[in-house]
């Protein structure tokens, strides 16, 4: 459990640190443009929001825990 | 190929000899998104998570279906796009809720249901053409294909993780439910993932607006 918990960290401080060196080179690359040109597509729109509602889901009403 | 920059934004640092505006977001990338959804549902059937897999699997349809029509097709309703003014209420009064009512529970899906109604009244409409003139700085891109991979890194151990979960092959695997579920288990957990979650809607319901 705990080096999945770290694999987990290790990935979202990785994002953060991509950010961090992607602003470094233009002063305009953010994570906010990043994701407004993403989700101009209405299919990648409609896969983000359905992977962000089945979260909601799957945490708060469906089942959570395997085995 | 035009070589205007965004309105408004300055132009990069360093050189480069391609087109500085950047290119378009590739025809296949869609594509990639839906069998990713493939993927997912797949893994709730072996999960035998029926709902999830539905959802899934009916979700890549659905996006098969958009993807292969003619652009001319359809309708072309512009997005409705709300103020934080509007979002911002009802996702405290949606997030009260959810931190209030009992997991797992049917009043629970009572509200899950008619937000994720809301979340696809809002985000469905649009052009699907004019998503083919968004351009990509080659900074952006970068940053792209920096966060693609992470997130594919992560979906791969999570996926690996729940494989070995379901197929009793290692007793230590922690998918990402059982690292949460504790913190979960308490009302002040349930709250915060309720307050994250919908900040995270709002967030993304408000994106997709070409520069």
């Amino acid at each position: 459990m705990i080096a999945s918990g770290l694999y987990f960290a290790v990935c979202a401080v990785a994002l953060l640190v991509t950010d961090r060196i992607a602003r470094r080179s233009a002063d305009e690359v953010t994570i906010t443009d990043l994701f407004d040109r993403v989700l101009t597509s209405r299919t990648i729109r409609l896969a983000v929001l359905v992977c962000w509602w089945w979260l909601g889901w799957h945490f708060l009403a469906g089942q959570t825990v395997d085995g | 190929m035009s070589g205007e920059h965004p309105a408004g934004r300055g132009g990069e640092r360093g050189h480069s000899s391609r087109d500085p505006a950047g290119d378009v977001l590739p025809a296949w990338g869609p594509w990639t998104w839906l069998l990713v959804m493939a993927i997912i549902g797949a893994v709730q059937l072996v999960r035998q998570q029926w709902f999830a897999a539905g959802l899934f699997l009916l979700a890549a349809v659905v996006m098969a279906a958009d993807l292969v029509r003619r652009p001319e097709e359809g309708s072309h309703r512009s997005r409705i796009h709300l103020r934080l003014g509007v979002l911002l209420p009802v996702a405290a009064v949606a997030a009260v809720a959810l931190a209030l009512l009992p997991r797992h529970s049917g009043a629970m899906v009572a509200v899950l249901v008619p937000l994720g109604m809301v979340a696809l009244v809002l985000g469905w409409p649009g052009d699907r053409a004019a998503t083919r003139q968004v351009r990509w700085p080659p900074a952006l891109r970068r940053l792209a294909w920096a966060w693609a991979a992470i997130w594919i890194a992560g979906g791969l151990w999570e996926l690996a993780q729940v494989l070995l979960v379901n197929l009793g092959q290692d007793p230590a695997a922690a998918p990402l439910s059982d690292l949460l579920e504790p913190a979960l288990e308490h009302r002040a957990g349930q709250a915060v993932f309720a307050v994250v979650w919908l900040l995270a809607g709002v967030y993304l319901l408000r994106r997709g607006r070409a520069p």
